[in-house]
């Protein structure tokens, strides 16, 4: 008599991995690339590094 | 150090890293559809068995090349963004196409290519490696495009509204001719990495007596693949140094070390050393007519010398100027055609008058003493140049001999019996990756001072952040680089040691058993 194999379940450790990578992206997110964080390079931003007399 | 040198080094460190696994990935994709081909072709068990094997040390590295890739396309955005909004019209299409490429066409062929097995027939599990092989070289080319952009902006024109430049006709930036020469001898020098990876592994393993059948057919296909691609590598990078005459004569003058222009044809230097102070270079070793017909495949142009291009440097600078002082001016006067007209006939020149922002910030003013400082500015790192193009060209030319000697020995069926042979393709195996990483340093550095040649200089191109968040994100790259590449070289040599037999689970098949028919 034959019994079927019962393959372990990592659907817990899964939900766990998925929740961490969640959190750590999000932290990086906000502590390295939020807006406040985002460096200004419009059509504006650039005129005035190229042409503003006082940038260099 | 400043912000301009911090991302740069930033940039260099992440994208030298990089190409440590980008090359393996090229040479074992097409290395591997080789050995299947044959498997497919003979039903001979033990071609399976090497594909599956090399295949197991392709995904390691795979997997390591697609992470080091991602944290270059961000840095775009987070160190240069002046960069990306200055030429991110033009810049922005190949490297979005090339991401697709990765990770979509690679990822999903690469994920056939390793579950597939035994739940496809064989010639559709060939078709999948192949296309993987494909995908792999699509993707370089389109990385490849957007780099050749940057030696060779073509196909583009700077627009005074939108302050970028602008794609003007996308066929010219696709068939870059920079681009082009670039990509094959890329591909082929990928190729080269591949096939001294698998001839010197095989080497270790005949060495050891160890998986002998399948060491010695392995080396076959690389001392056979690996001629002609080291050939290959050669007469395309020739090429590739043609195109870059083009329009990057002071890379090439510079990677000459040729301070002055001589009479046609010139000659090249074997030896020397480049002196940047008196403008010479001591102790010469020369070779008539070489530099000439290879820089200008003739015999009467002469390849201009670095003294001479920077007072063509000084001319554009001036012209340059021309332009710069039309284009603040429409910014307040936007309407004004006569302006719009003078921006036209000098912008070409607009990114030499940008050289002057690094000593003046008002461009119009500047002094001569200032013009000739950003003239000479032009001057990229001659002996930096000059020595890592010779190594470079130097173990190419070392790897036509060991592939064509390795080859020699094959076709003798000669291959275990020369233990002092085997012992030299061993200690072979991180030369390709020193040639591959010259080439770059030859590349890029020589393109220096310009992010887009001729267009943008590389300090203007950088963000507006703080130089500690580079340092700190510097860091941070170097700590997680060396870790990962600890793991990587931990897991390649696990599972060079533990073999085919161990990485398989189960024992290589004996040299002519056959797969059954499907």
């Amino acid at each position: 008599m034959s019994q079927a194999v019962r393959r372990p379940h990592y659907w817990r450790e899964i939900a766990i991995l998925l929740a961490a990578k969640l959190l750590a992206l999000t932290c990086l997110y906000f502590l390295f690339f939020g807006p406040s964080h985002r460096p200004l390079a419009d059509s504006a931003a650039v005129s005035a590094r190229i042409l503003d007399s006082q940038h260099r | 150090m400043d912000i301009v040198e911090l991302s740069r080094l930033q940039f260099a460190i992440t994208a030298l890293y990089h190409f440590l696994f980008v090359p393996l990935t090229l040479g074992l994709s097409i290395l591997l559809g080789i050995m299947e081909t044959v498997y497919v072709m003979t039903g001979r068990a033990i071609w399976r068995d090497m594909t599956k094997f090399w295949g197991a040390l392709f995904g390691i590295n795979f997997a390591m090349g697609v992470a080091t890739g991602i944290t270059m396309e961000f840095q775009f955005g987070t160190n240069w963004a002046y960069y990306s909004h200055y030429v991110g019209d033009v810049f922005g299409a190949p490297l979005a196409i090339e991401g697709l490429m990765a990770f979509f066409l690679e990822a999903t062929f690469v994920g056939l290519f390793f579950f597939g097995w035994n739940k496809m027939s064989k010639v559709a599990h060939l078709t999948v490696t192949w296309a993987l092989g494909i995908a792999t070289n699509l993707s370089a080319l389109w990385i490849l495009i957007a780099n050749g952009w940057m030696q060779f902006p073509v196909g583009a024109r700077f627009n005074a509204d939108t302050m970028r430049m602008e794609v003007s006709n996308f066929m010219e930036v696709l068939f870059n001719p920079v681009a082009q020469a670039k990509f094959v001898h890329t591909v082929s020098a990928g190729y080269v990495v591949g096939s001294v990876f698998v001839l010197a592994i095989s080497a270790y393993y005949l060495l050891r007596q160890r998986h002998v059948e399948l060491a010695k057919r392995s080396m076959t296909v690389a001392a056979s693949f690996g001629l002609a691609s080291a050939l290959s590598v050669v007469v395309l990078g020739d090429e590739s140094g043609y195109t870059a005459g083009l329009n990057q004569k002071m890379k090439i003058a510079a990677i000459e070390a040729m301070w002055n222009t001589e009479p046609a044809p010139a000659s090249f230097t074997v030896f020397g050393i480049p002196d940047l102070k008196t403008h010479t270079t001591k102790y010469e070793i020369r070779v008539p007519w070489v530099l000439g017909l290879i820089a200008t495949r003739t015999a009467d142009t002469p390849v201009p010398g670095i003294n001479n291009l920077v007072e063509l440097a000084k001319e554009r600078i001036r012209n340059g100027i021309v332009a710069y002082d039309a284009l603040a001016k429409l910014k307040e006067d936007r309407g004004n055609a006569g302006l719009r007209q003078t921006l036209d006939a000098h912008v070409v020149d607009l990114g030499y008058a940008l050289l002057l922002k690094r000593f003046r910030p008002d461009v119009q003013n500047a002094t001569q003493a200032q013009i000739d400082a950003a003239a000479n500015s032009t001057i990229p790192n001659v002996p930096a140049l000059f020595w890592s193009f010779r190594f470079m060209v130097g173990l190419g030319f070392y790897f036509i001999a060991l592939f064509a000697l390795a080859f020699y020995l094959s076709a003798k069926r000669r291959l275990d019996t020369h233990r002092l042979f085997l012992h030299v393709c061993l200690w072979t195996l991180p030369l390709p990756w020193i040639a591959a990483e010259l080439g770059w340093i030859v590349a890029e550095y020589g393109r220096q001072p310009w992010v887009i040649e001729g267009v943008l200089p590389t300090a203007l191109g950088v963000s507006s952040t703080a130089p500690g968040n580079v340092l700190f994100s510097l860091l941070g790259f170097l700590i997680f680089y060396s870790s990962l590449l600890v793991a990587d070289v931990y897991l390649m040599v696990k599972y060079i040691r533990l073999g085919p037999d161990g990485t398989l689970g189960h024992a290589v098949a004996a040299p002519f058993a056959r797969v059954p028919a499907e």
